[in-house]
Parts: C-alpha cells; sequence; structure tokens
C-alpha cells in the first residue's frame, strides 16, 4: 500500500438545498497524478473547492496528511497548492508582483522567496516574462502563472481544476507536459471532462457522476472498463451495408457519409485485421481506419447504470 | 500581522495601479485647494484693507477650516463621494474574478484578510488626510495663533470618519460581484447613517438607539476641537460592526451554515457593537478633551464649579411644552434628543442630571401661527389643528385642567419652560424670543445658582411716582430691563427677582439688594424721601435715574449724596435731533463687570435719548466714578432749559472740527460762532424773522450762556463704607437707556451696560459672568499677493505634478 497524502472520507455538501456531492470517498497516493473525471456539473469543482478549504463541506472529513481540514485549516493549507478554474490573477500586476504576493500568503519565508519564485517560474517556462504585466500575457501563459502560484510554495499536494481548459492544441500539451513534470516530486490531483486528457496523465482516476463516484481506480482498469466497440471506416468504394454486416463480429453498420462508415463490433479488437482483410480482398478501396473508443458520456452513463445497479 | 500587511501592500499597489486612486487624489487636492483659498482670500483682501476690515477679522481658524463653507466644513458634505468609489472593488472584484479561491485555499483566515483590505483604506484615507494637511499646515503659517490644536481634532475627526466610510464600503462590496452595486449601496448607508437620528424619534428605546447610530454632529465636535470617548467609541463601534459583519459574510461563502447561524451571527456582531456603544455613552464613563485654547467647547470653570456645588443630588429638569405656544413644538418626542444634547454641556459635569418634558395645551400669548384668523374657536379646537400641524395626537398633551393641577404655569405666560428642582428647591429656566433661542451658559447657570442660594438677591423698584414700569411693554418701560421672560437679558433671566414697592404704605427691606429709582414724573412724598434717605444712610445700594426738565424732583434727594443733576447734553448730528447722544464707556465701567471690555474694545456707544448732566462734585465720602461720557467733539452740556418739542438740529459749533463729514457741512456754513452768539435760542422771539425761520429748532453751542463743552458725564458710580459694607450707588442722568424701546429694539447693545449696573448692585453675584478670553488667530500673515502664489502652487502646480507622475507611472506600467 502506497502512502496516502489525502483522505477524502464521507464528503457530502450541500448548496442551500441541493447535494452537490454526496458520500465522496478517496485517497490521494503522496506521488502521481490523480484524474477527477466527470462532466460539467457533476461536481467536480465543489469537490476541489472543500479540498482545498475555499468551501467548507456540509459532512465529511478532509484529511491532508493527518490533517483535519475542518479543525486546522491553516496548517492543512499549508500543503496545497490550488489553481482554481478561473486562475485567481489579478490582471495589474506583473508576474513577479503576484507571485511574490501569492509566495506571501502561502507562508514562504522572506528568505526562501526569491529563489521558490525562480524555481516556480522556470518550471512553468514564463521566466522571460516576469517584468510583464499578466493583463498583456496570453491565455496559455497566465494558465501557467496560475500553475506557478500553485506551486511556489512547493507544496506536497497540487491541485489543478481543469487547468487545460480554454487552451489552443499546443498550449494543452504544453500544459500536460507541466503537470507531469509538476508530479514527479508531488501528488497532483486534475480535474477535467476530457478522458483523452485523464487517460494520457494519470495513473488513477476518479470518476463523479451527479455527485457521486461512480468509478476510481488506476487508469489501466479504467482501460479495461472503456472497451472500444466501433470501427471508423473511409472506404473508396463502399458496399453495401449487407455486405459488411456479414463480416464476423460485426453488429451494427452506420453511414455517416456516402463514404465513411462505422462499424460496430463486439468481442476484442482483431476485428480490425480482418476488416482490412476483406476490405482488400473485396476491392473496397481502404483509406483510413481507426478505432473509435467510447465516448466519455457513454462511459459514464455505463458506469452511473453499473453503480446505480449495485 | 505579516499577513494583514501583504494583503494591504497588494491592495495598495493594485490600488495605485489604477487610474481611480491618482485621479480621487487629485480631485480631491483641488477640491481643498480652492475651498480652502475661497476662505482665505476673503480674510485677506480684508487685512490689506487695513483698519476697518481688519476689524471683522476673528477667529479665523474656525472660519477658514469650520463651518459650511470652511475646508472641513465643506470637504466633508462630500467626502461620502470619494470613499465608496475606492470600496466598491475591494471584495467584489476578488470575488468576481474569482482571486477570492487564492485566499480563501491560502493558509490565511479571513479576519486577515479583510482587516489587509481594510488597512490599505485607512492607509489611503491618511493619504487623503495628510492632502487636507498640506492645508492645515498652511493655515498654521497663515494665521497668526492659529488654534493648531483645534485643526489636530479636525484631522482626527476627518480620518475617523473616513475610517467609518471605509467599514461601510468595504462590507457592501463583500455582498455584491456588482462593483456599482457595492457604491450605490455604500451611499445610501452612509445616508442612513446620516439621517436615522431623525427617525423613530416617538419610542423611546429605539430613539436611543438610531440617535446613537447618527453619524450626523459625530464629527462636528471634533472638528470644532472637542474630543469625547463617545464619539471615539462610535467611529470604532461602526468600523467594528461593519468589519464584522463583512468577516462573517466571507466566512458564510465557504461554509454551509444554516441561515439561522448566520443571522445570530450577524445579529451578535450587532448587539455587541451597539452594546460596546452603549456604555461608552453612559454619561459617568465619558471622557472629553477639549483641545481648544479658551476652552470654548467647555462651560466656563465658574458654571463648572456652580455644577460642582449641587454635589450628588440629582437635578431634575422637567420642561414643560404648551402646544399653542410658539416654542411648543420643542416637546414633541423628535425633540427630546435635541434637549438631550443642549444639556450635555451640563452633564459632562454632572452626570445626574434628569430630564423629562410634560407637553399640554393651554392658552397662549403672541402665537399668531395658530391664533390668527382663527377667532372664536375653543382651546381644544385649536389645539387640534395644532397637533394636526405637529403630526401628533391630542392625547399625547394634557389637558389644561390636567396640567393646572399639576402647575400653574400662567406666570410664565403659559411658555416653553425648565422647572429646575434640587433637593426640594425649584426655580425655572426659560427659553428666549432671539435667535439662539435655548438658554446660554449664563442663564442656565443662574438658574443652578439659584437653587442653591439661600438668598436671591432681589432689585426693588419703586413705584407710585410715575416711575418706570417694570410691568409694562410701553417704549418708557422696565419690563424688558426687569422682568420679560422671554427676553435674556431680563433680571429674571440673570438671576435676579424683582419686586415692586410703592414708599406710601411699605418700608423698604432690608433684603433688597439694590433699590431702583427711575425717573419719576412727580414731586416725591416726604415720607418717601425720608424713607429713602434713612435706607441710603444705612447703606442701601441704588441706582437713580434722572431726566433733563425733571432734575429739580430729584435734586433734593440727590443733594444727600452730594449729586446734582444739570442742564441738558446735547450732540450734534445731521441726521438726528441733538438730544440723542452717544456715550462712551469708561475704563472704569470695567471694573463693574468685566463683560464691558468687548463694549469698550469694540467701541460699541451706548444710546441716550434726552440725558442730563450729573454733577458729583459735592459728593464728597463717596468713591466716585464717571462710566459714561458723552461725546468729546460734537457733544456739549447745555445750561439753558431746552424745548424738546422744538430741537430739530443740533450745532456744536468750532469744537467739532474732527475730520469727519460734520466739518464739511460747518465749513459751508462759515461761523456758526458768529450765529450762535447772535443768540438765536428756541423758543425764543427773534429780531428778523427770516434768519429766525432758518434758525428754528437749531440748538447752538454757546459758552457765553455757561454752555459746556463734551465730555459730559452722565451716569457715575458712588461706593463708600458703611457699618463695614461698601453701599453702591449708580446715578444716571438718563432713563431712557434701560427702557423697552432702547433695550428691544435688534441691534442695540445696552444692555451689557445695564447688565453691569445691577451686576455691580449686587456685588457682582448675577448675572454669571461666562466670557472667556478673546480669540487670538485675528490676523493673516500673507497678503493677497503671497496667497495667490500659494494657490497657484496648489491648485496648479501641485495636482499637475501628481497628474503627470501618475500618467507616466501608469503608462510604463501599461506597456510591461
Amino acid at each position: 500500500m502506497q502512502h496516502t497524502i489525502v483522505r477524502i472520507e464521507h464528503l457530502s455538501h450541500r448548496y442551500t438545498t441541493a447535494w452537490a456531492i454526496r458520500d465522496i470517498n478517496m485517497e490521494i497516493p503522496s506521488v502521481g497524478i490523480v484524474g477527477l473525471l466527470g462532466s460539467n456539473g457533476a461536481g467536480k469543482s465543489t469537490t476541489m473547492n472543500i479540498l482545498c478549504g475555499a468551501l467548507n463541506q456540509t459532512e465529511g472529513e478532509v484529511i491532508i496528511d493527518g490533517i483535519n481540514m475542518r479543525e486546522q485549516p491553516r496548517e492543512a493549507k499549508k500543503a496545497i497548492g490550488f489553481l482554481p478554474q478561473h486562475p485567481p490573477l489579478y490582471m495589474d500586476l506583473t508576474v513577479d508582483e503576484y507571485l511574490h504576493y501569492c509566495a506571501g500568503l502561502r507562508l514562504l519565508p522572506k528568505e526562501k522567496m526569491k529563489q521558490a519564485i525562480d524555481e516556480a517560474k522556470e518550471r512553468c517556462g514564463i521566466s522571460h516574462y516576469s517584468k510583464r504585466l499578466i493583463g498583456n500575457l496570453s491565455g496559455g501563459y497566465r494558465q501557467r502563472v496560475g500553475i506557478a502560484q500553485a506551486i511556489v510554495h512547493k507544496p506536497r499536494l497540487v491541485v489543478l481544476d481543469e487547468p487545460t481548459n480554454g487552451l489552443d492544441p499546443n498550449q494543452i500539451t504544453e500544459v500536460r507536459a507541466l503537470i507531469k513534470d509538476i508530479a514527479a516530486e508531488r501528488a497532483v490531483i486534475f480535474s477535467s471532462h476530457i478522458l483523452s486528457e485523464v487517460q494520457v496523465l494519470c495513473r488513477d482516476i476518479v470518476m463523479i457522476e451527479s455527485g457521486r463516484i461512480v468509478f476510481a481506480d488506476t487508469i489501466d482498469a479504467f482501460n479495461n472498463y472503456v472497451e472500444p466497440h466501433s470501427l471508423l471506416l473511409h472506404l473508396e468504394n463502399p458496399p453495401a451495408a449487407a455486405e459488411l454486416e456479414r463480416i464476423p463480429g460485426i453488429t451494427k453498420v452506420d453511414f455517416l457519409t456516402e463514404r465513411q462508415v462505422r462499424l460496430y463490433f463486439s468481442g476484442d479488437q482483431e476485428i480490425a485485421e480482418q476488416v482490412v482483410a476483406t476490405s482488400v480482398q473485396q476491392g473496397w478501396r481502404l483509406r483510413e481506419i481507426s478505432l473509435d473508443k467510447t465516448a466519455l458520456d457513454e462511459i459514464f452513463k455505463q458506469l452511473s447504470s453499473n453503480k446505480a445497479n449495485n | 500581522m505579516k499577513t494583514i500587511i501583504r494583503v494591504a501592500k497588494t491592495e495598495l499597489k493594485l490600488l495605485f495601479f489604477s487610474p481611480i486612486a491618482w485621479f480621487l487624489l487629485i480631485v480631491f487636492l483641488i477640491q481643498c485647494g480652492v475651498t480652502y483659498f475661497n476662505a482665505m482670500s476673503g480674510f485677506v483682501r480684508l487685512q490689506d484693507m487695513g483698519d476697518f476690515g481688519t476689524r471683522f477679522l476673528d477667529t479665523l481658524t474656525s472660519r477658514v477650516f469650520l463651518g459650511r463653507s470652511g475646508l472641513f466644513g465643506s470637504v466633508m458634505q462630500n467626502l461620502f463621494l470619494y470613499i465608496p468609489l475606492l470600496t466598491m472593488s475591494l471584495i467584489s472584484r476578488e470575488v468576481g474574478s474569482g482571486t477570492i479561491k487564492l485566499l480563501y485555499s491560502s493558509p490565511v483566515s479571513i479576519y486577515e484578510i479583510v482587516l489587509g483590505k481594510y488597512l490599505a483604506m485607512v492607509v489611503y484615507s491618511l493619504l487623503l488626510v495628510a492632502v487636507i494637511g498640506i492645508f492645515v499646515v498652511c493655515g498654521v503659517f497663515n494665521i497668526v495663533h492659529a488654534e493648531t490644536p483645534m485643526l489636530l481634532s479636525s484631522l482626527l475627526g476627518f480620518f475617523l470618519l473616513l475610517c467609518a466610510y471605509a467599514a461601510i464600503g468595504i462590507f457592501m462590496s463583500s455582498l455584491t460581484t456588482y462593483q456599482v452595486v457595492a457604491a450605490i449601496c455604500t451611499f445610501v448607508m452612509i445616508g442612513i447613517l446620516s439621517y436615522i437620528g431623525l427617525l423613530w424619534q416617538r419610542v423611546a428605546f429605539v430613539r436611543e438607539l438610531t440617535y446613537f447610530l447618527s453619524i450626523n454632529g459625530r464629527t462636528m465636535k471634533m472638528l470644532s476641537g472637542l474630543i469625547t470617548t463617545k464619539d471615539l467609541a462610535y467611529f470604532l463601534v461602526i468600523v467594528y460592526i461593519f468589519l464584522g459583519l463583512t468577516i462573517y459574510k466571507l466566512k458564510a461563502g465557504t461554509e454551509s451554515k444554516t441561515p439561522m447561524v448566520k443571522t445570530i451571527r450577524y445579529a451578535a456582531v450587532i448587539a455587541s457593537g451597539l452594546m460596546i456603544g452603549y456604555i461608552a455613552s453612559i454619561p459617568a464613563l465619558t471622557g472629553y478633551f477639549d483641545v481648544t485654547f479658551n476652552k470654548n467647547r467647555t462651560i466656563t470653570p465658574r458654571v463648572q464649579k456652580i455644577l460642582a456645588d449641587l454635589g450628588d443630588a440629582p437635578l431634575e429638569v422637567t420642561a414643560y411644552a404648551n402646544l399653542l405656544d410658539q416654542n411648543g413644538f420643542m416637546g414633541n418626542p423628535e425633540y427630546y434628543n435635541d434637549n438631550e444634547a443642549h444639556w450635555e454641556l451640563y452633564r459632562r459635569f454632572k452626570t445626574n442630571i434628569h430630564l423629562k418634558t410634560v407637553a399640554y395645551y393651554d392658552s397662549a400669548y403672541g402665537n399668531s401661527v395658530i391664533f390668527n384668523g382663527r377667532e372664536g374657536q375653543t382651546l381644544k379646537e385649536l389645539a387640534e389643528q395644532s397637533a394636526k400641524m405637529n403630526d401628533m395626537k391630542l392625547s399625547y398633551y394634557m389637558t389644561p385642567e390636567q396640567i393646572h393641577k399639576i402647575i400653574d404655569l400662567r406666570p410664565e405666560s403659559n411658555r416653553y419652560v425648565m422647572q429646575l428642582q434640587w433637593k426640594g428647591k425649584k426655580t425655572f429656566l426659560r427659553v428666549f424670543n432671539d435667535q439662539m433661542v435655548w438658554p446660554g451658559e449664563t442663564e442656565v447657570a443662574a438658574a443652578l445658582k439659584r437653587l442653591q442660594d439661600a438668598k436671591v438677591p432681589v432689585i426693588g423698584f419703586l413705584t407710585g411716582d410715575l416711575e418706570r414700569d417694570i410691568d409694562k411693554m410701553g417704549d418708557r418701560d422696565y419690563k424688558g430691563l426687569a422682568n420679560l421672560n422671554s427676553f435674556r437679558n431680563s433680571l429674571v433671566n440673570q438671576g435676579f427677582d424683582v419686586q415692586t414697592i410703592s414708599l406710601e404704605k411699605d418700608e423698604i427691606p432690608a433684603s433688597f439688594a439694590a433699590l431702583v429709582l427711575a425717573d419719576p414724573r412727580i414731586e416725591l412724598t416726604p415720607a418717601a424721601v425720608s424713607k429713602i434717605q434713612q435706607y441710603i444712610s444705612n447703606g442701601g445700594n441704588m441706582f437713580i435715574a434722572g431726566e433733563p426738565g425733571r432734575q429739580q424732583l430729584l435734586n433734593p434727594l440727590l443733594a444727600q449724596i452730594g449729586i446734582r443733576l444739570e442742564g441738558t447734553v446735547l450732540q450734534e448730528d445731521p441726521d438726528d435731533s441733538p438730544e440723542k447722544i452717544l456715550c462712551t464707556a469708561t475704563p472704569f465701567s470695567v471694573d463693574l463687570y468685566k463683560p464691558m471690555e468687548k463694549m469698550i474694545a469694540d467701541s460699541m456707544l451706548l444710546r441716550m435719548q434726552g440725558a442730563t448732566a450729573v454733577n458729583y462734585e459735592q459728593a464728597s465720602g463717596f468713591t466716585v466714578h464717571p462710566l459714561q461720557l458723552s461725546d468729546a467733539r460734537k457733544s456739549w452740556k447745555r445750561v439753558k432749559p431746552v424745548d424738546p418739542e422744538m430741537l430739530i438740529n443740533g450745532a456744536a459749533g468750532p469744537v467739532s472740527m474732527g475730520g469727519d463729514v460734520v466739518a464739511v457741512v460747518e465749513e459751508g456754513n462759515g461761523s456758526s460762532h458768529a450765529r450762535s452768539s447772535a443768540g438765536n435760542k428756541p423758543g425764543e422771539p427773534s429780531s428778523r424773522p427770516g434768519a429766525d425761520r432758518a434758525a428754528a429748532g437749531t440748538v447752538h453751542f454757546s459758552p457765553e450762556d455757561g454752555d459746556q463743552k463734551g465730555p459730559i458725564v452722565t451716569v457715575v458710580s458712588m461706593a463708600r463704607k458703611v457699618n463695614g459694607k461698601e453701599q453702591r450707588i449708580v446715578v444716571a442722568g438718563d432713563a431712557d437707556f434701560l427702557d423697552n424701546k432702547e433695550l428691544l429694539s435688534p441691534g442695540r447693545s445696552n444692555f451689557l451696560f445695564s447688565t453691569s449696573i445691577f451686576s455691580w448692585l449686587s456685588n457682582n453675584e448675577f448675572p454669571i459672568d461666562t466670557s472667556r478670553p478673546d480669540a487670538k488667530d485675528k490676523r493673516v500673515t500673507i497678503n493677497s499677493d503671497q496667497l495667490e502664489m500659494l494657490r497657484i502652487v496648489l491648485i496648479w502646480i501641485l495636482p499637475a505634478l501628481i497628474f503627470a507622475f501618475a500618467a507616466i507611472l501608469l503608462i510604463r506600467r501599461k506597456r510591461k
């Protein structure tokens, strides 16, 4: 059993009348990335806000490094770096001023401050923007500044709420790399509603739907769970649907356009080989073939119903 | 603490990296400058005018800095416009932009965040204080003997008001994410606090609460140099309440407590704040600190002593307010706090003064608003109408029958009056028909002293020989002097009792402080003369006033003390008849009564209408001092009788050459001396009819007839020791200067002298001298040109420099 840094027990939160999360239990290991997956409004941000002390739970406990957040919030918060969904930036400050302020808020001693800020900037690749106004930075860099403030005090737990939201693909790649880098020596929990992102980054995955945990395990276990079950083909010379259905294992054929076909199948993925072979044989002129993993919402649905059945 | 400072620092950075802070600073600087230089330039110009202008220079510190158009006065009126613009973003910005989560998730407490932000506002407030401080420093250097401590107290008041506004602002900012809404709510809240003192005045408990919460007047006291712990506590309570509410509001944002818990918390903050405020405003726990040079906000030591002499026994003050009286509204509940405020001056030194108001309706006199056009209505109907006008129910007022059972106020004309009661003794304290209405320190002190004194000085007025009457309101009568309830300077309101006495049947009581014999028109009976003579030889104090033409009525009596009234004093005045003379008080008159200093310093003149000269050459055994002298250049004593009906002009002759306008007229007339020697006496037939017509009504100074050039003594004081006690007598050659016409007409200062006479005659027991030393800040140190220079520097150059600095800073920053 790995050492854990966070233990969440029976966490529930109610906004006035409606429960946002209900009976959440989880543990976060002290090193590595945990992905919190869920659709919009599932309760990801609520969970994270409670985890960071920005919100006080209705029921349950958050224990960070053995310290109960409710009882000793000051002590518990020292171990946390938090990047909320909207990066908490002051547009009128420069990067240095801002990080200085954040470091101070995190009670970093004065003599260590400069070095810590330099390290954080270095890590996030914003060293050359030190003197720039945050308001004048692009979205990607702002996000990096946001991440820098979350790690400036070298917390043992970094909480990132949808850190790649609103970034362009390049920036997303960079930020993902950054997260991986950060997680090398500490625990990172980050939320996303993009499955692929979680699959790429995380070792553990927690899935929330309607305020409840519907799945919590390693990413490998998840991948087993989430089986691909359709193939996307581009055929220059497509046959009739009936012909495609004749391939063993194909359960359903769907023409998306005249030349694009989705094949639903059951069983293992070896079926792709068979489709290619048949195509060559029949002269369907296959141009493209890809394995389409199940859409997230379907998995949610699936998991939710599983949970419900259990 | 470190965190608080850190938050404050960042807040200030954000403030000064946005244009608003600079903009407000510059606007404030200019506003202060414009107000200061407007106030100052008037006085500087007056001083530049010299002589005449400088007469109006007085209490300059107060006039430049306080008052509606003074620097503090006018700036404070607009202050509520500045603070909300600064505070509106304090918390709403954090919530709106999500940065609040940074604070929430950091190991800092919410109170540190709130206090940090508040500290930033306090620092900015200090900056505004510094800006206004620039002008305070200017004032200290520009005004001779400026009241620096008072100005420092003003700065403190200004600062505390800013702090209170900032606390309100920060709370409003925590309520909404819309900054504009936060600003408007702050305006509204400040507005509520300004007007709350007027709300719910009819409910006793709420009245005290709302009055306490009222921000009005809190700073005014501090501005004018009176710091009280009560007011300091008020500002601290306001800050405490609003910061407390802010902290709980933000805490509520991170918690999911039931609305019940939240409400209880808010209520607890407010209740504890009010409790602190209530305790602080208990009179016995209130500390006062009067920083003005002359202790202007404190009652004078003499009055303090009188209050101290009351000891621990409570003083009950019952105000009787007649609805139909013109001051009847003062009995309404809305005026309860006004009443309290008036008494606060005295409560400061005697905490157990209990105030009570009894409202009733009964007949009233002289209230035209109610009585005109309503003839024939019953008292009850009138009262009903009047109650309606006051927005009151008639049941609030006692009926005439009910009030008569408690007290008979008819001798007080049923006017608004306060009955003071202490150790079973009672006396009345009245309000007056003048601008101040409320009794001043002198009147209050007089009433308090009357409670303590075993014997109140009685002034007896002789009647029966057609003397001036103290119960009549005619021009020549003495009701104003003696016992007009509604006139502040009446003897009855200054501590005396007055009494009439007719010597035909009565003896003169030995208890009289002084006896007044004012202008008898018929000869005194021998019995009366002998009683008076007896009284005088026994050492009784007297005031005797004669009139020209009737000297022979008094001279036999006055011979006893060596005084002779003779001739008529006349004065040349191109605009008025010669029998009207203006007298100057002698320096000795200050020995009678100290406030006479003011009359002399301000060159105030005593008007007399037909005076006879007081000759005291024969007054042996007495120390005699002239008190009033007629004009040295334009007046003279005429020995031959004059006909008052024919007196139109006076000609003092060449003696009046004094560079006055009169001199020009004299030159045109040629030799008036020659003409006067021709002997055109009024009433005498003239040999030349034409010349007679031209000269008719003009009385000339004629030395050959024995006329004597001014100054002529018109009032003397006499003193001698009789039976080991000092006897004091004042003889005046005129009785008119004390009559209703002279005392009650607006703009007259005769009462100062009349008061001095009776003060001296009663051994200065009354009236109680509550005068203070004159303020010293009567001159400015700069002239108009220098002021203009300073103006350019402070209104143009300094703001321009700040603007340039801010612009460069902000533009450079924006480019980063």
